[in-house]
């Protein structure tokens, strides 16, 4: 039963390699063939070492099997030759003599594994799968290797390499954190890793309908916040992440990144002074600003151009003391150009970032900021697109059947509703007031007419203005006809935006 | 003439086909179908169409799902039939809109700079989970559209596969269900032969497809294919010549 496993085993790993045989016994090299065969796709014969290492810089099979003693050249000769060519070459060598000579001078050369003749078939077997496991390590410890320089610039970070399921690699921290002794070991303890992952509001672990590890495949470049315990049974806090490889189907490395130190997850001590409590705030920020850099982790940015959303993806190339470099598209540096500052998302964050440009270099494409402050509102939940209406709109409203007759004008207007701003507030004036528009918003070639109720939902006092956001009552055929002038307004800011960008 | 029809439903899901957008041509009428897939009290839109389609397909989903209630808008490709009216669709609804990755770079022209309201697609395509559902992006690349994708729903095992499995005829959309692979098989090959990009595409998108159990092909053009017909149609296309394979028509 256990043979037969390991045939299928063979069979399976053997499929995509080619093996060179070298056997000068025709009798022996016939029945062998036979058997190679079963397995690999592609048997190459040779009958002496001189034929063999032509076909081997024919073919550069990774795997070669050959015979010691041959008329030309012996299998020793043209394996340290092989050798030379190309240093990965799995070399196993079978002979019917032990002598030591042979031993110590294959050792020297590199052979992968020595087999006294008459082999039998389970060792044959045992021996392939060993041979090609290696190959497949070192593979898969290159790809490891060389992305995980490109990925992560933090060596402190435990990384696992996986495709689909099965974990293919890991790094020292790995194991030394999941007190594991080896590869194999954390493969096996792997399988049950959903329970490391401990239950918190909004951190990634296994529920009911929610395979950690599906969610976290299915969001490469995502940052998760989760909570394990590490051998002594403390609890870590880390930023975990999953990168896919690209061109690689199915792979992905995890990256677990410990940021416990940040004190996120401690509560707040309540013998700090104001400025204690804010200098830690600031700390924190900017801790999470380097977490985020370390782990190359793209930030969302939001500017707007008359109420127009503008939003790109960015990357932090510099954090220091008070400020960060970040690095993002032409449009959206044109967008911060204009408004003279941004906004930051990403899932890391507690709340969205706004902060000053300091400088910006259309060339490099970078944008120094400063001045960080957190935000209540999250530009991402703005659900409806907004434009700010022409200057020769008419905005007329009514509170109590009277209209108002401060100065007042529309910032920005969107299927749900608007943003007005008016010189001062008439008295009575409340959250949930009705209101009634009377607007003329548009040229005269495109002109929207639109009277609707309008009920407050937000009022804002400002140095010297007031903002009060209304909520639209529409009826259908006039959402219809809002939405056929935003969308005619959107085009046309762009158009504007665009002309800016090209004129500068 | 029917031109909206519920092609699946079990209580908790729903697919519906609308077939009204027509596009005129010389001899016949190329008919175009939008997909909503409701789930609960959330749904996806399928390649809505031009703008002139806008305000008819509004209403229809108007009377499945309020239009506040869109959690995606899928576009196959970037082609002015399926995407037409983003930016309308962009005003109406907070909805992401899911499209290529390749094709962001013009999502401006359509009237979209808020790029955090798209959902961009890598080439190998995505999948967004919902239970033990899910709705997989399936690569369809150079068929036609240099970046194009299909949507397979795997709770009603249709797949969406927009300009794949279209047929240019003046029955269309709902009204043809029924109709039989063999029926269709010359518009199928005139259709195929002069836009798919040639056979080592189809070979590899029809490998793709497989990976799924689907039962229905709901293209943007034309009639579906359902059950056996939709099998015939899938070794039919796996060995379909056209595009490169037939350069000499074309130049």
């Amino acid at each position: 039963m256990e043979e037969k496993n390991s045939y299928k085993k063979l069979a399976r790993l053997a499929k995509d390699y080619e093996l060179l045989y070298i056997e000068d016994n025709a009798g022996l090299q016939k029945q062998a063939l036979k058997i190679f065969k079963k397995f690999f796709t592609n048997v190459i014969v040779a009958s002496d070492g001189e034929e063999g290492l032509e076909l081997f810089k024919k073919y550069y099979p990774k795997i070669v099997i050959t015979d010691i003693k041959m008329p030309d050249m012996s299998g020793l000769d043209m394996a340290s030759k092989i050798k030379k060519l190309q240093n990965d070459t799995k070399i196993i060598i079978t002979s019917a003599f032990n002598e030591k000579e042979y031993l110590l001078r294959s050792i020297d050369i590199g052979i992968s594994k020595y087999l006294k003749k008459p082999i039998p078939i389970g060792e044959l077997v045992d021996t392939l799968i060993e041979v090609i496991t290696q190959i497949q390590n070192e593979k898969n410890r290159e790809l490891f290797e060389s992305y995980m320089k490109d990925t992560f610039e933090y060596q402190d970070i435990i990384l696992i390499l996986i495709q689909k399921d099965d974990v293919l690699m890991i790094n020292p921290k790995c194991l030394v954190f999941f007190a594991q002794e080896d590869l194999g070991s954390f493969k096996d303890f792997f399988k049950d890793f959903s329970k490391q992952l401990l239950p918190h509001d909004n951190f990634l672990y296994e529920k009911e309908g929610q395979n950690w590890l599906e969610v976290i495949r299915e969001n490469s470049n995502k940052l998760f916040n989760a909570k394990l315990r590490d051998k002594d049974g403390k609890i870590r806090h880390f930023v975990l992440k999953s990168t896919k490889i690209p061109k690689k189907d199915d792979y992905f490395i995890l990256s677990f990144d410990d940021i416990t130190e940040l004190g996120l997850l401690r509560e707040e001590d309540p013998n700090l002074s104001d400025e204690e409590k804010q200098e830690e705030e600031r700390l924190k920020m900017i801790n999470l600003l380097h977490v985020l850099k370390r782990n190359r982790s793209k930030i969302r940015l939001f500017n707007s151009y008359k109420g127009l959303s503008i939003s790109n993806t960015a990357s932090i190339e510099e954090v220091m003391e008070n400020q960060i470099k970040i690095k993002t598209t032409y449009l959206q540096q044109r967008a911060i150009h204009i408004d003279k500052k941004t906004t930051i998302e990403s899932e890391l964050l507690p709340k969205a970032l706004e902060c000053d440009m300091l400088s910006i270099n259309f060339e490099t494409q970078i944008v120094e900021l400063n001045n960080f402050r957190y935000i209540p509102t999250l530009p991402s939940n703005q659900k409806f697109v907004r434009v700010m209406p022409e200057s020769n709109s008419i905005v007329e409203i009514y509170y109590d059947a009277q209209k108002l007759t401060t100065d007042l004008h529309i910032i920005d207007i969107s299927l749900e509703g608007c943003n007005i701003s008016l010189k001062s507030l008439p008295a009575g004036l409340n959250i949930d007031s009705e209101l009634f528009f009377k607007l003329k918003l548009g040229t005269d070639k495109s002109l929207l007419n639109l009277d609707t109720k309008g009920r407050v939902a937000r009022i804002k006092e400002l140095k010297d203005e007031f903002r009060v956001v209304a909520l639209f009552e529409l009826k259908n055929d006039q959402k219809k006809q809002l939405v056929d002038y935003i969308a005619k307004r959107q085009m046309a800011l762009i158009r504007e935006f665009k002309g800016l960008q090209n004129a500068r | 003439m029917q031109d909206e029809e519920i092609i699946y439903e079990d209580g908790e899901h729903k697919c519906i086909i609308f077939s009204f957008d027509n596009e005129e041509n010389e001899e016949s009428f190329l008919a175009v179908n939008q997909y909503l897939i409701i789930q609960n009290s959330s749904a996806i839109l399928i390649d809505p169409g031009s703008l002139s389609s806008y305000d008819e397909l509004y209403d229809r989903v108007s009377k499945h799902i309020e239009i506040e209630k869109l959690k995606y808008i899928f576009y196959s490709h970037q082609d002015p039939d399926v995407a037409g009216s983003i930016g309308k669709w962009s005003v109406s609804c907070g909805a992401r809109q899911i499209v290529s990755k390749q094709w962001m770079r013009f999502m401006s022209h359509y009237g979209l700079m808020n790029y955090n309201r798209v959902f961009p697609l890598e080439d190998k395509g995505a999948k967004i989970s919902f239970g033990k559902e899910y709705l997989q992006f399936i690569p369809a690349h150079f068929l036609h559209s240099a970046a194009n994708f299909s949507l397979y729903d795997s709770r009603s095992k249709i797949l969406f596969s927009g300009d794949i499995g279209a047929s240019i005829t003046k029955e269309y959309g709902a009204n043809t269900q029924g109709l039989k692979f063999e029926d269709m098989k010359e518009t199928l090959l005139n259709f195929h032969q002069r836009y798919m990009a040639g056979n080592k595409f189809c070979k590899a998108w029809v490998k793709k497809v497989r990976e799924h159990d689907v039962q229905t092909i709901a293209p943007q053009h034309g009639s579906l294919l359902s059950g056996i017909d939709c099998q015939k149609f899938l070794s039919w296309f796996e060995e379909l010549e056209c595009g490169g394979d037939l350069i000499d028509r074309y130049y």
